[in-house]
């Protein structure tokens, strides 16, 4: 058992540094120059270099992300609460969520500079467009499958439709919601790292842009790492909590030992 | 005395596109603190009974509990949702979980409020549905084939749970089943309904006295009763042609 758990915990880190020690040995062999493809070693060692200027980048990128990362629950959670508790906002607003989340983002970005100038604006606005979509669609989902027995108990005490949305509703799409956060916190990662490499002079975007006009591969890739690791840190924050909030939908069988 | 429930006349016609008239013409009248049962061939509309009624109680074959609340808030879940108590939850809450856990002990359920549904069995979630639908004391009790689920052991042990919770609390109940031996084995009165558009063809007193027990089952007053229904409802099934109006799938 012990061993087991053991083999479980250790296993995603072995992986990602089985995949980097692939990567090391792949450009060691095949002698790929620098400048194509950077062994991880390189890597580490332009992290390493430029850490301050990295850290100032990928630090404004967090924030970034995270504030379009908030609007984007928030609205998404309206959003979802609407179109998953009425038939009538369903039909009128799904089609006009789909097409919309269809439109690559990365169209959306010069219309945004023009209406919000260079920065911070259109980074949030594009993180937040980038990932309000998938919490929509989960908390809409978890609304919308309510069993209709259980809204027949409710109905039949006089529960008013606010009353099932509160009491059943939300409780049920709380675990949607919450696989949707994972996919959509990396999502605003996506949203703002393009919207900084378009059009912005703070980020982890902006400085990959710069970096790879300068030839400093290693440094693009140091900051395509950096990014992958606040995504990772912020999926499992979620993947986390998730745990807590809703351990009756993971359920395990935890009986307790006294009966 | 005067009847608590009064149906006359009542309709029911199922979706609007290909409309399925469910009931018709129906007469029902339920006395206060009576056990009724309503039997009928499947797809009757003995359901749909229930549909035109509001502030009752209610329990399914499926015991719809919510899996994220423990097993007595499950319970106590009516009087968030009922007045008055809905405005007077917070205050009153230890009384109410007191209420709640004297009901559980009255189905048999002591000690396991704080468990989670999930981690009851399917017949202990039956009476924690049907502690559910009582626990603000409904002028009338719901039960829509409400073991249907359960095997034939829980089933019948479920039969004498509820049986001594009615001669308890002595609530009006209608009680919706296919399975007859249920209906008389709980009923003081059975309706017999036609297949659809459903109507109440017959009417049966059930005279055997309570509490009934398993062996009340075996005797041959109860056969006698349940075998004159049986015909009854067969008898109905090969009058009527099925039902030419188109099912309703929504």
């Amino acid at each position: 058992m012990m061993q087991s758990e053991l083999v479980e915990r250790a296993v995603p880190w072995a992986a990602s540094l089985g995949l980097l020690l692939i990567w090391e040995i792949g450009c060691t062999l095949f002698n790929v120059p620098e400048f194509v493809l950077p062994k991880p070693t390189v890597v580490l060692a332009a992290l390493v270099q430029w850490a301050g200027p990295i850290w100032f980048h990928a630090s404004h990128t967090l924030i970034t992300t995270v504030l379009g990362f908030a609007l984007s629950v928030g609205a998404g959670v309206l959003i979802g609460i609407a179109v998953g508790s009425s038939r009538l906002a369903y039909r009128g607003f799904y089609p006009m969520l789909v097409g919309f989340n269809s439109i690559p983002k990365v169209a959306i970005v010069p219309v945004l500079v023009i209406w919000f100038g260079i920065g911070v604006v259109p980074a949030v606005l594009t993180a937040f467009l980038m990932s309000f979509f998938p919490i929509a669609v989960n908390v809409a989902t978890g609304l919308a499958t309510v069993e209709p027995e259980m809204e027949d108990v409710l109905r039949s005490l006089g529960a008013k439709p606010r009353d099932i949305i509160v009491k059943v509703g939300l409780p049920r799409a709380l675990p949607y919601f919450f696989a949707s956060l994972k996919v959509a916190i990396t999502l605003a990662f996506v949203g703002s790292v393009i919207s900084e490499s378009i059009a912005s002079n703070r980020g982890i975007g902006t400085m990959m842009v710069q970096a790879a006009s300068d030839f400093r591969i290693a440094l693009v890739f140091a900051g395509l790492l950096v990014t992958a690791v606040m995504g990772i840190a912020m999926y499992a924050g979620f993947a986390m909590l998730e745990l807590r909030t809703t351990h009756w939908a993971t359920r395990r069988m935890d009986f307790d030992a006294d009966d | 005395m005067s009847p608590l429930l009064q149906m006359r006349g009542v309709r029911l016609v199922y979706g609007r596109r290909h409309p399925t008239l469910a009931i018709e013409r129906l007469d029902l009248e339920i006395e206060q603190g009576r056990f009724v049962a309503v039997v009928g061939p499947s797809g009757c509309g003995k359901s749909s009974l229930m549909k035109p009624l509001t502030i009752v109680g209610m329990a399914f074959q499926n015991p719809t509990l919510l899996p994220w609340r423990t097993t007595l808030s499950n319970i106590m879940l009516p009087l968030e949702i009922v007045e008055p108590h809905r405005h007077q939850f917070r205050r009153e809450r230890a009384r109410y979980r007191q209420q709640a856990n004297a009901l559980l002990s009255l189905v048999g359920l002591d000690n396991f409020g704080e468990k989670y549904p999930w981690q009851l069995s399917g017949g202990m979630q039956q009476r924690a549905s049907l502690c559910r639908s009582l626990i603000h004391e409904p002028a009338l009790l719901m039960l829509d084939e409400p073991f249907g689920a359960l095997d034939a052991f829980t089933r019948e042990e479920l039969w004498d749970v509820l049986q001594d919770l009615w001669m308890r609390r002595r609530f009006t109940t209608i009680l919706v089943t296919h399975d007859l031996r249920e209906a008389v084995y709980l009923a003081d009165t059975v309706h017999v309904m036609s297949s659809r558009p459903g109507r109440i063809i017959a009417t049966h007193d059930v005279p055997l006295e309570r509490p009934r027990r398993p062996r009340t089952a075996y005797e041959a007053r109860f056969m006698d009763i349940v075998a004159g229904i049986r015909e009854q409802i067969r008898g109905e099934r090969d009058e009527q042609p099925p039902p030419t109006l188109q099912q309703d799938h929504a």
